[in-house]
């Protein structure tokens, strides 16, 4: 939870509406007045939405600022607790120090958290069971794409290579790589110990503007 | 200075959402997500609204029967539902709150309500004072005519749109509930027109090449597949790879549906694309499941067609990369040539290619056969003899005679000078005629504007292209209550005009607090992954909104966005009041568990309950 404690720290998405006027009327709500300088941090939408609406002190100032807007951004979000149940992956969590690391990535390049994990588990359970947000729609049966994860090439390698299957669904696949693979797909393997898994950028015209 | 309370925390959002399908539950689901749900966090409430008893929408009645993988997402939607900051208002259907004078949209209404009998009308304006948001999200459920003489209502037997078949298999009220059905054909019958049966019906033409056809084409040719032993043995009976119809006969597809099938005769089937290999629509996916059929062979296309193809994606592709190389694109731009779409156009032709090859090698050892018709264009269906169509006027509403034959432009690619691929076709003049038993016309689903939701919910018709009419908004200055009483169409697109899910007036402005997902915003197209990705996103916009009190790109602020009537709980009067049974989600639950209950007994994943009236018993 990256703000729930901080009070300097200004956590804001700029809305879509901001896309073509380049210029963002920062909602009152998103503004710190104790913070001089206006940080944008790159924390997913919905965290910080979810943020936002559990903070008890908010301070009614408003601040034009400028910030590009980043479409990629929606996708990578880390699920936070509410009282929609959590989609734990239903995996075993090996003893500390035990397991095979696993390090998830955002769109943009920052890591949400390193897990430990034991061989044989999938990556799409293992983001389940850590809070990671791959949505998994199909539930691991190979009938969507919404679980894709980019691998570094070294790691994309040392992997059988995807079934036909999986290829016709990664077809479908935003922002796809060629190190692309459904992360129901992946089992974990202790070659694979320190690897990365990036969650892609929604660079695909996922969303079609209505004009 | 002491902030206001309103500052401390966020105001309430009491959330409408019209439509309980994927899009509606993946934004509801999202915005559940975004508020957590603290004693000391913000409150949100999601009522959402759906004209059937069930949710659910295009998962229910969509997705074919015998893919039940895909129909998994159910499971997130019924865990949305589980949150007690959501309720569920099934049988209810929202109405525009037209006092217009036009004639044209009175007589709509009346027949909006008068094909959901048993649902009660609810109407904009007096659902909307009720919440502080609304979204729409009531999808695409009418299909785009193909406007071609013997495809009109009335002319001909043995042709369908592909949505009337879809709802048949799937079971949708529109195609099994009598009561509807009474309503949906004058009172002429309480049945639907499908029979795979009569008159010795072998082969079926589909005109269009989406997955809709693939579906529409692949359940017809599994219908006529003895039921063979699964292959392997103990795998999944329910799996898409059982062979014929052992594949449907576990899945949810309803006992009166599958008793025809079984007896169904089909053995070829053609599906007939206006354009060429290059341009087709369905997926891969759906496209290796065809040429994996048990007992169904393909109709081997002609390496030349093939190898044209290939060219043409070759050229596609290096077309692109040289506008990359000269700045004139982003290399991740989409669209033909982009590097996502070469790779997809290349395997299905690959697909293509090798299923031809081994289909010219290997003759015979197939008791059925489709194949695929690119560049034909239908300019018309024809009954079985010359000059029949004098007999189908002067018969008027009686039994129209059977289609027998189509014609067909023959199309090919418009020439647009060295320096563009047009991916659109022209005709060459050339025409050919085909026989056939049936015809299906799967060229696309296509929303309606709110006024006329239920108007022809599944026949194939002549369509009435809705006037842009004037719209009137509530601007209320003083109060603080949302007030919409006409939802915005664009009768050219059909869709609601949108900005990033925001709802346009006929001016382009952003009509505060009312927002649209899903097919209704994009139109119908995308699978279900494209429809959560947008349902997100509106979500994420109507949060945003909802916490800057922003809604406009003006930065125009609203008088107190966060008023609404009632509790926030509290459903509109007219739901507490009703005399019809609404369907709360404690109902959906029962119903639910029924229909898994009755499928158990009959050895299937589900019975679907199909006629609203026997849906209302089970939950009473």
């Amino acid at each position: 939870m990256l703000a729930s404690t901080s009070t300097t720290r200004l956590l804001a998405k700029v809305p879509a509406q901001a896309i073509r006027s380049q210029t963002y009327l920062a909602p009152r709500h998103l503004v710190n007045m104790s913070s001089s300088s206006l940080t944008w941090l790159k924390a997913s939408p919905l965290s910080t939405l979810s943020n936002k609406l559990a903070t008890t002190s908010i301070n009614p100032m408003l601040r034009r600022c400028k910030a590009p807007f980043n479409f990629s951004s929606s996708i990578s979000i880390s699920k936070l607790h509410s009282s929609a149940p959590s989609n734990h992956g239903g995996i075993e969590r090996p003893e500390p120090g035990t397991g095979v690391k696993i390090t998830f990535r955002d769109s943009k390049g920052q890591d949400i958290r390193t897990v430990e994990v034991n061989e044989g588990d999938d990556l799409l359970s293992i983001a389940h069971e850590y809070d990671v947000d791959l949505e998994g729609a199909c539930e691991g049966s190979i009938a969507c794409s919404t679980c894709h994860v980019i691998l570094e090439p070294d790691v994309y390698d040392k992997l059988e290579e995807p079934s036909d299957d999986e290829n016709d669904m990664l077809d479908l696949a935003f922002g796809l790589t060629d190190t692309s693979r459904l992360g129901c797909q992946v089992k974990v393997t202790k070659e694979l110990d320190g690897m990365v898994a990036q969650l892609p950028s929604a660079t695909r015209n996922m969303y079609v503007d209505g004009e | 200075m002491r902030p206001s309370l309103r500052l401390h925390s966020p105001p309430p959002l009491k959330l409408a959402i019209v439509g309980g399908g994927p899009s509606g539950f993946y934004a509801a689901s999202r915005i559940l997500q975004a508020f957590p749900n603290q004693p000391s966090s913000a409150k949100v409430s999601v009522h959402i609204y759906d004209r059937l008893p069930t949710p659910h929408g295009l998962v229910r009645y969509g997705v074919a029967p015998d893919h039940p993988d895909v129909k998994n997402v159910e499971h997130k939607f019924d865990q949305t539902l589980k949150d007690p900051r959501i309720q569920f208002f099934g049988n209810v259907n929202i109405t525009s709150s037209s006092s217009s004078p036009q004639a044209s949209n009175a007589t709509q209404e009346i027949q909006a309500s008068a094909h959901f009998p048993s649902a009660l009308n609810l109407s904009l304006s007096s659902l909307t004072p009720y919440y502080n948001r609304i979204l729409f999200s009531y999808g695409a459920s009418s299909s785009r005519p193909l406007k071609i003489p013997g495809s009109y209502p009335g002319q001909l037997s043995n042709y369908h749109s592909a949505l009337d078949f879809v709802n048949w298999y799937n079971g949708h009220p529109c195609s099994h509930d009598p009561k509807i059905l009474r309503h949906l054909t004058g009172g002429r019958s309480e049945t639907n027109d499908i029979d795979l049966l009569k008159g010795d019906k072998r082969h079926l033409t589909v005109i269009g090449a989406g997955n809709v056809a693939l579906d529409v084409a692949r359940i017809v040719l599994r219908s006529s597949t003895p039921f063979l032993e699964p292959s392997g043995g103990g795998e999944s009976t329910t799996s898409s790879q059982s062979p014929g119809l052992l594949a449907l006969s576990e899945s949810d597809i309803p006992e009166p549906v599958l008793a025809q099938l079984c007896k169904s005769k089909f053995e070829k089937v053609d599906i007939f694309a206006r354009r060429g290999l290059t341009e087709l629509a369905f997926t891969n996916k759906e496209l290796r499941e065809m040429l994996t059929l048990a007992g169904t062979g393909f109709s081997p296309l002609p390496a030349s067609q093939l190898e044209q193809a290939y060219l043409r994606v070759e050229e596609m592709s290096k077309r692109f990369e040289k506008e990359v190389s000269e700045g004139r694109r982003d290399a991740n731009e989409l669209g033909p040539g982009s590097k996502g779409d070469t790779r997809v156009r290349k395997r299905l032709l690959g697909l293509l290619e090798k299923a031809s090859k081994e289909m010219r090698s290997q003759q015979g050892g197939n008791s059925k056969i489709w194949g695929l018709k690119p560049f034909r264009s239908p300019i018309e269906l024809q009954a079985d003899s010359q000059g029949n169509e004098d007999t189908v006027a002067s018969k008027g509403s009686s039994d129209p005679p059977p289609v027998r034959r189509v014609e067909w432009s023959l199309t090919a690619y418009k020439q647009e000078g060295p320096a563009n691929i047009s991916s659109e076709v022209v005709s060459t003049g050339e025409s050919e005629v085909t026989e056939t038993d049936m015809v299906i016309s799967s060229v696309g689903y296509r929303s309606e504007p709110l006024d006329s939701i239920g108007a022809q919910p599944s026949l194939s018709t002549n369509p009435i292209d809705a006037e842009d009419r004037p719209t009137k908004f509530g601007s209320n200055p003083e109060g603080s209550a949302l007030e919409l009483e006409k939802l915005p169409f664009d009768s050219k697109r059909w869709i609601v005009p949108n900005r990033e899910g925001r709802v346009l007036d006929a001016e382009g402005n952003i009509i505060p607090r009312v927002y649209v997902s899903g097919w209704l915003s994009t139109g119908p197209l995308g699978v279900i992954a494209s429809t959560m990705m947008n349902s997100y996103k509106v979500a994420d916009n109507i949060i945003s909104d909802h916490l800057s009190g922003e809604s406009s790109r003006e930065g125009k602020k609203e008088d107190d966005h966060s008023s609404f009537l009632g509790e926030l709980q509290t459903p509109p009067r007219e739901v507490e009041t009703s005399s019809q049974r609404i369907v709360g989600k404690e109902d959906w639950e029962v119903l639910n568990a029924y229909e898994l209950e009755m499928g158990k007994k009959l050895g299937k994943l589900r019975e679907k309950i199909l006629s609203v009236d026997e849906m209302l018993r089970v939950i009473s």
